[in-house]
């Protein structure tokens, strides 16, 4: 129904359009000749033509290309979210390596207390915090954040996301989500001409793939880990995990 | 005296060129109402936004398609307009007869309508320039921005067919309309009666071509339906004797 009323307004904006045009005409048809006319419409014919060449010289460094295996990323991430939910965690080399995920910001801290307490600042429930125990007691905590697949329709926009800001202050670290982000995008669509023959258009209803955030973080070798309240959120791994499940 | 068969295709070629060059300036109003069609165009023909509370994402498409569909308006007018009292009437100053007059206004109704289809599909590129100039690169995606060469081709020729096609339904409503002033009311009035009556009709007539996607397929329906619609045209036309 949406689509006959525009028709009909287009029908009637056209009318409308070539009423005024052809209530001016007369006066212009004796200002212009036919060759100021066709020299007119060769300019203009010729200025569009001249485009084309023009539009394939452009620089197209920047653009975003949608040559990526969008169904695998997104595939490999559903399969990570569903091996979290289930309690099976991936070691970070895996997760690093994992197509679809990107690894959009890393950090060392120096430890500043004895324990560590996890202050989520989050607006959705879409960040998983994993808490593995290193080997050695380097005094270091090493936090790195991983977005999986985000896409809408085939624009892949992983990559575009800030990533959460992360500090350390007095045995607390502070994991806040960036600022409300707009990502706007321009897709360009065949002529309806064209895709009559060609069906390039198929993804009129773009869908959106929100993916979901991983912080992966190393503490030292028998740091004390606090997280009240958000287990669900924050996991343990590794070897400080068996020691809580023998503890239930 | 009736024009003799074999000087009909040379009397029709000369008014046909003669009607080209008193008709030129009837491409003002196709250059007028795609620029303004792009213009219409430039804010993009749909837009889709996703937000999950910390991210909002939008993506706005953009196509020639609006431009293409004004471009059809105007070829549909004009196909009525040559059939006026006021176009004809260019043809009093030639010798002519009235065969000679419609073959010469169905050659320069194909001729705007490569014109239109041509500038048509033309004013895309024109709109990709301008969106690369106006936004950031990494806003735009790259798929469907370049077209290929095949792409316009086929565009063009897929235009053509489609005004030619509208043209001639535009010549057969004026040709009509020039019987009787009564048919401008009643030919609106079958139109809406059919639509109330089999909602669907014109949609299927409509699916005969726009659904077919075969393209020697597609240009033969063009071309049967315009020998209709053109013939049927000039069986309407009043027969008139040469005039010099």
């Amino acid at each position: 129904m949406n689509s006959l009323l525009l028709l009909i307004l287009l029908f009637l904006i056209g009318i409308v359009i070539i009423s005024l045009f052809q209530s001016l005409r007369s006066k212009i048809t004796r200002l212009l000749s036919w060759r100021l006319s066709a020299i007119i419409a060769g300019l203009y014919l010729g200025f569009l033509a001249m485009l084309v060449p023009i539009l394939y010289l452009l620089p197209a460094n920047d653009f975003i290309k949608t040559v990526e295996n969008k169904e695998q990323a997104i595939s490999n991430s559903q399969i990570l979210m569903n091996d979290l939910y289930n309690q099976k965690f991936p070691s970070e080399e895996d997760l690093a390596k994992l197509e679809g995920v990107y690894k959009n910001s890393s950090h060392t801290f120096k430890v500043d207390s004895n324990k560590l307490s996890i202050n989520l600042r989050t607006k959705t429930g879409s960040y998983h915090v994993l808490i593995q125990e290193k080997d050695v007691d380097d005094n270091e905590i090493n936090v790195s954040a991983y977005v999986t697949a985000q896409y809408m329709g085939e624009v892949n926009f992983t990559k575009q996301l800030a990533p959460p800001a992360i500090s350390l202050k007095n045995g607390i670290l502070f994991l806040t989500t960036p600022n409300y982000q707009t990502l706007e995008f321009k897709q360009f669509n065949s002529d309806f001409t064209v895709d009559q023959f060609k069906h390039q258009n198929s993804n009129n209803g773009l869908s959106t793939n929100f993916g979901e955030q991983i912080i992966y973080i190393h503490v030292p070798k028998n740091l004390e880990i606090n997280r009240d309240g958000l287990e669900d959120r924050i996991q343990l791994i590794g070897a400080r995990q068996k020691l809580i499940q023998r503890a239930q | 005296m009736f024009l003799k068969e074999a000087d009909l295709l040379s009397f029709s070629f000369k008014q046909f060129v003669y009607k080209l060059k008193a008709h030129s300036n009837l491409l003002y109003g196709l250059m007028l109402i795609q620029i303004i069609a792009l213009f219409f165009s430039i804010g993009g023909v749909s837009h889709m936004s996703s937000s999950n509370g910390e991210l909002s994402v939008s993506v706005n498409t953009y196509s020639a398609s609006l431009v293409i569909g004004f471009s059809f308006i105007w070829i549909f007018f004009i196909g009525i307009l040559l059939t006026t009292k006021q176009y004809k009437k260019i043809e009093l100053p030639l010798v002519t007869s009235s065969l000679s007059g419609n073959l010469s206004d169905i050659g320069f109704l194909m001729i705007a309508s490569i014109f239109g289809s041509i500038t048509s599909t033309l004013v895309g590129v024109l709109q990709r320039i301008i969106l690369y100039i106006s936004f950031d690169q990494t806003q735009i995606i790259f798929d469907k921005f370049l077209i290929s060469f095949y792409d316009l081709v086929l565009g063009i020729v897929i235009g053509t067919l489609y005004m030619i096609l509208i043209s001639a339904l535009g010549y057969l409503i004026g040709s009509i309309t020039k019987l009787s002033m009564a048919f401008v009311l009643i030919i609106p009035a079958i139109i809406f009666g059919f639509l109330r009556v089999y909602t669907d009709f014109f949609q299927k007539v409509l699916l005969v071509y726009t659904k077919e996607a075969a393209l020697p397929l597609f240009a033969l329906k063009v071309l049967i339906t315009v020998i209709i619609l053109f013939g049927v045209s000039s069986l309407l036309s009043p027969n008139k004797e040469v005039s010099q």
